[in-house]
């Protein structure tokens, strides 16, 4: 995977959120989800700082010239909207 | 790319640009749930990385360095981030107050700050002048340029920027039409910020010599110039080390007519002004 088609780190939670908030709502609703993902991660500098990119591995096998697989565990819950701003 | 080229960053700019990232990935979740009004969004709880980097010490500073293809041993740092609710913010932070949407950005003091000095004070929450000239008011300013590793005269230096005068406008009251324009009673308008200190304006000088004010407000000072004065280097002093100086010009824009005969019917005033 090239280091250009990583995400921010941002987009890649702001994916896995937008899933869960497409989940239906009626009847029973999730109340919290865990993710834990493998990730490849680097650091970018730029004007505004360091900005990490993280995205989930392409290719189920690695190889030299891949980047070695961190993890990434993500705990998200409900809230109000209005305790959310 | 960092892990590629071998450069490393500092650890604490590493979780401030992480907590940066997870609040925006959090404001457009929360976005996102006002505009489709929904009652309820998803917000994150707990956040953990692992991330296989190298990890240098240098002067003191750990920084680190996202292990690249082949890195072999790579360290595995273990980050947790947790949400923290304001009261918890509140207990441990410096108190400052909160940003007006009026307020100037760090940007506008120029060069005084380079990228990376800007960004260390954004992430304490210093994200705009008055917020600068707020540290000064408060003494903690020592406290700040060891948090944000700003040396501190150089902080001490772009603190008595900051609280220089600072000008956004120079204009000019009366007509555009200099025949109807009394020379006495002309007055100009300097619009700015930091415009007064301690209650008093600064003290105003245009080519060298003292202008009257006759008001003075923090956001606007109305001076008395005499007729040639409205045009020139105009100084605004509160603190004889740290003037601030501008050139301006707001003399009535006089008509330039060409010529007879040259080819051109009448003239043409600068500005789009009448002849």
């Amino acid at each position: 995977m090239t280091d250009a088609a990583r995400r921010p780190l941002e987009d890649l939670i702001g994916e896995l959120l937008d899933g869960v908030t497409a989940l239906p709502a009626a009847g029973l609703r999730a109340t919290s989800v865990e993710f834990d993902l493998p990730v490849e991660a680097t650091v970018e500098t730029g004007p505004a700082g360091p900005m990490v990119r993280a995205d989930v591995p392409r290719t189920r096998t690695r190889t030299w010239f891949d980047r070695p697989v961190g993890r990434l565990s993500l705990h998200i819950g409900t809230l109000p909207v209005e305790e959310a701003r | 790319m960092i892990g590629e080229t071998g450069e490393a960053v500092a650890l604490e700019d590493f979780i401030q640009a992480v907590q940066s990232q997870l609040d925006t990935a959090q404001a457009r979740m929360t976005l996102k749930a006002q505009n489709d009004r929904l009652p309820l969004t998803f917000a994150i709880r707990d956040i953990s990385m692992d991330l296989k980097a190298h990890l240098e010490l240098n002067q003191g500073e750990l920084r680190i360095r996202p292990a690249g293809p082949s890195d072999k041993d790579p360290t595995v740092l273990h980050l947790v981030f947790t949400a923290i609710t304001k009261p918890m913010i509140e207990e441990n932070a410096v108190p400052m107050s909160v940003d007006d949407k009026n307020e100037v950005p760090l940007s506008a003091l120029g060069d005084e700050l380079d990228p990376a000095e800007r960004r260390r004070l954004e992430g304490i929450g210093v994200r705009t002048v008055e917020k600068l000239n707020e540290l000064e008011r408060r003494g903690i300013s020592g406290s700040v340029g060891r948090i944000t590793r700003l040396p501190v005269d150089k902080l001490e230096q772009v603190l008595a920027r900051a609280s220089r005068p600072m000008v956004d406008d120079v204009s000019r009251d009366g007509s555009e039409d200099t025949d109807q324009t009394d020379e006495l009673r002309q007055r100009l308008r300097v619009k700015g910020r930091n415009l007064l200190r301690g209650g008093m304006p600064p003290q105003v000088m245009i080519a060298g010599r003292p202008v009257n004010v006759v008001q003075a407000h923090d956001n606007e000072l109305v001076l008395a110039p005499d007729h040639d004065q409205l045009a020139g280097q105009m100084s605004l002093t509160h603190d004889p080390r740290a003037p601030t100086e501008l050139w301006f010009d707001q003399q009535p824009r006089r008509a330039f007519v060409q010529p007879a005969g040259n080819g051109h019917a009448g003239g043409y005033g600068l500005d789009g002004g009448q002849p």
